[in-house]
């Protein structure tokens, strides 16, 4: 399979890390890494930006990035190969379909919590649902 | 346990009646970037010029990288790089001699890759000091202080009243140093949101003090907002680790340390229903360290 490698200075990876809301570095990264695989930007088996260019780019600790990079390993996220650098992996091979839905699952009952909260009925919050199930199917 | 970089410990420094330093103790992991946090006259500058040995200890000791810098001052000034809050160069100097200059004064000098990031800093070498603004004379402090690749690097106040541009030089540079195996970046700063990004460890003080010190998300950690749903005239007084509170009424949001299963059920049994835990920034976390007691930060 050819191999697309995603431009070093991590800019091709887009990243958008912000230290107001009290979400650790590392986790902001493992959500956004896993967001571009889950949205086609990052795909099988592309080269991840190395440790250091990421933390050079994004200003962070390089330990911070190496962190986020084994737990996403951990995860089977992605893989190393020895000596030669970071790729995604073939999605989900590691999880079960009944651990990813989980994952899912506790997202949506965040975004339901928040918006009951906000005084939204059950109807308004399944038209945003199927609005933006819509929306992403089409990208 | 990890190498220590820099150990303090019981240190006093006394100017007259005033102790600007009282009975600090500190460990610097070796591979950290360390940020050393505290307001304006908190101790920050006084305790790092002990350690370059610019000022003695009224008493405890200190050690870098496991030496006395009383002792070995000549062998640390070449393993350790060190920039003060008021970095002074010869203002007759053009930027290529200082350069020149300051390669003489270390065994191991780089002139290439200071050659190099004065480039990259967008630095006339033909330049006077003197006619360098205060951002790109921070760029060359930077560009000298990398170019005898220090094992330790000793910032003080590094990106204060620098320009966006150029704290974003100062953080590339200390992730520059980081990237070499077991190299350490220790700096002071009152600019927490920036701390926040890079440091991996941080240590709070005030007048003098140690009042925390760790992981940065664990020190981060350490204080916690809880949003509570109440009637009207509850009294959360009795919650352990409680340091305020905000609002009247149905909904109040309780500052508490080391929120945890105790001071929940305390929150439950004086009627009050929890609705959210919510983490704070560096910052917030910050301000609530050395807030004095019982006064609210708005």
């Amino acid at each position: 399979m050819a191999k697309r490698k995603i431009a070093h200075g991590g800019d091709a990876l887009h990243l958008r890390l912000d230290t107001a809301g009290g979400v650790p570095i590392y986790l902001q990264l493992i959500e956004q890494i896993k967001y571009h695989i889950a949205t086609g930007t990052l795909k099988d088996d592309d080269e991840l930006p190395s440790v250091r260019a990421v933390a050079s780019a994004q200003l962070i600790n390089p330990n911070t990035v190496a962190r986020a990079y084994l737990e996403l390993e951990r995860e089977g996220v992605i893989y190393k190969r020895r000596g030669m650098g970071t790729y995604v992996a073939e999605k989900g091979v590691s999880m079960s379909t009944e651990e990813r839905l989980n994952i899912v699952r506790n997202l949506m009952e965040k975004a339901l919590v928040e918006g009951t909260q906000l005084g939204l009925d059950a109807a308004s919050l399944r038209r945003v649902f199927e609005e933006t199930l819509e929306k992403f199917s089409s990208q | 346990m990890a190498a220590a970089a820099i150990r303090i410990a019981g240190l006093v420094k006394t100017f007259g009646n005033h102790r600007a330093v009282d009975g600090l103790d500190l460990e610097v992991p070796q591979g950290s970037i360390f940020g050393f946090l505290g307001r304006n006259g908190a101790g920050k500058t006084t305790t790092i010029k002990i350690l370059m040995n610019m000022l003695k200890p009224t008493a405890g000791a200190v050690e870098v990288l496991d030496q006395d810098p009383h002792i070995h001052e000549k062998e640390l000034k070449e393993r350790v790089g060190y920039i003060s809050d008021n970095p002074v160069l010869y203002d007759w100097m053009k930027v290529e001699e200082v350069a020149w200059f300051a390669g003489q004064l270390y065994p191991r000098w780089d002139q290439q890759k200071v050659a190099a990031l004065i480039e990259h800093f967008g630095l006339d070498p033909k330049q006077k000091i003197k006619h360098l603004s205060r951002g790109m004379n921070a760029q060359l402090n930077l560009a000298l202080v990398l170019g005898h690749d220090p094992e330790l690097l000793i910032l003080d106040e590094p990106a204060s009243g620098l320009d966006v541009i150029v704290r974003r030089d100062v953080l590339e540079s200390i992730i520059q140093v980081i990237s070499a195996e077991g190299r350490t970046v220790f700096f002071s700063s009152h600019l927490v949101h920036e701390v926040e990004r890079v440091a991996d460890q941080v240590a709070i003080i005030d007048q003098g003090k140690l009042l925390v010190c760790g992981e940065l998300d664990a020190v981060r950690q350490q204080v916690k907002r809880v949003l509570v749903r109440t009637e009207d005239a509850v009294d959360f007084a009795g919650v352990a680790g409680l340091r305020g509170v905000q609002g009247e009424g149905r909904q109040r949001l309780l500052t508490i340390f080391d929120y945890g299963d105790e001071a929940k059920a305390q929150i439950e049994a004086a009627g009050g229903q929890v609705v959210e835990v919510i983490d704070l920034s560096l910052e917030e976390s910050f301000v609530e360290h050395v807030a004095p007691q019982g006064e609210l930060p708005s």
